[in-house]
């Protein structure tokens, strides 16, 4: 109820008196969040937690945005979820995203049990950010990195999981 | 050519336990000994966990100057000192952050009134023998050095939303001789910012 009552809350915001479209801060809760890795199937998936009150996390927020352009957004999705308050969601995470020129749709923790959160990202995960998890293109978690990240660091464990997806096209001229 | 696949596929395995989540290895969980260290404090004195553990129990408290999080609780630990010292805990905060210097530690524990002994962690040697992912992060350790609790001190940032003391009732149980029902919690925090080694 928690949760529906802050989405609609959301949604009303995401679409009433902006003169135009803008990404939406997405409420997530640990079904909704497994939910985006599996629907992305087909897709190697970054999910990055971060907050507007931590520097490292705004530190590698630019090389991240990168590896998107890099990568393009067929063969990679790329999942920002902030832990910061639902509450600060539109003023300072807001204001953020819009100076880091992210067009896209992001995510906001809503949930009343942190550690069943935590753990069900990785239950070897502390819950430390800025933490960063990488799933192959079969929902596969395959990586799990706390700290700061460099796009070069990233790039290294991403790239050869991006090799291994086929594209649409691909698949097509390999079917009989 | 088989023994080396073996032996690569165990070193893999082995591996792959220890750094369970990348830049941090795995924490040492209750009921496991806890390392044993010798660090020196903000005015340079050695101070040793073995000397400690005269005490019924070691508090021992990862923590950060910068962390918004970890000063969050800056209050919350000068009260669970304050509450604590007396039934004969010792607290200690270690600041294993890379560029946190010392000066700055100790200029922190003074604005923030701590009583406890704040230890400078270089390199952080400690937080990776502890495993220690994130500040605020703490563990309990008892007489005989072993680890009985491991986790956050509560469940919220906010102190106005606090439903779970995890700390103070761990302390509660552990001092009347009980075990500690959920002797792991978590919370989120700040990275520790370790030294690449």
């Amino acid at each position: 109820m928690h949760t529906l009552v802050f989405g609609l809350l959301v949604l009303l915001n995401n679409t009433m008196g902006t003169g135009g479209a803008r990404p939406a801060i997405i409420p997530v809760d640990e079904a909704s969040l497994r939910g985006i890795v599996d629907e992305s199937r087909g897709k190697v998936v970054l999910v990055n937690f971060w907050a507007t009150w931590c520097k490292p996390c705004i530190e590698e927020f630019p090389d991240l945005l990168k590896l998107r352009k890099e990568y393009g957004e067929e063969k990679f999705r790329l999942v920002f979820v902030t832990i910061d308050e639902p509450k600060k969601a539109d003023r300072e995470v807001r204001a953020f995203l819009r100076k880091m020129g992210v067009e896209f749709d992001t995510y906001i923790k809503n949930v009343k049990n942190d550690e069943a959160f935590i753990n069900s990202v990785d239950s070897h995960w502390g819950g430390a950010i800025p933490a960063t998890f990488i799933y192959n293109a079969q929902g596969r978690l395959v990586h799990s990195l706390v700290d700061e990240q460099t796009f070069d660091d990233l790039s290294v464990l991403i790239r050869p999981l991006v090799r291994e997806v086929k594209t649409h096209s691909q698949e097509r001229r390999s079917t009989p | 050519m088989k023994i080396h696949g073996v032996v690569s596929m165990t070193l893999m395995i082995i591996l792959s336990t220890l750094v369970a989540v990348g830049g941090a290895p795995s924490s040492v969980s209750p009921g496991s000994k806890a390392p044993v260290f010798a660090l020196k404090d903000v005015d340079g004195k050695e101070h040793s966990l073995d000397q400690y553990l005269k005490s019924k129990f070691v508090v021992v408290m990862f923590i950060a100057t910068q962390c918004p999080i970890s000063n969050d609780y800056n209050e919350r630990m000068v009260k669970l000192h304050d509450q604590y010292a007396s039934k004969d805990i010792t607290f200690l905060g270690i600041n294993p952050n890379k560029q946190e210097s010392i000066s700055e530690v100790k200029a922190h524990a003074a604005k923030n009134g701590f009583k406890f002994v704040v230890l400078k962690d270089a390199n952080n040697v400690v937080a990776d023998e502890y495993g220690a992912q994130v500040t605020p992060e703490i563990f309990v350790i008892d007489n005989k050095g072993v680890v009985r609790y491991h986790g956050r001190i509560d469940d919220s940032r906010d102190e106005d939303d606090i439903e779970s003391r995890d700390l103070a009732a761990a302390l509660d149980l552990l001092l009347v001789g009980k075990d500690v029902p959920k002797a792991e919690t978590k919370a989120f925090g700040c990275s520790i910012k370790r030294v690449k080694k």
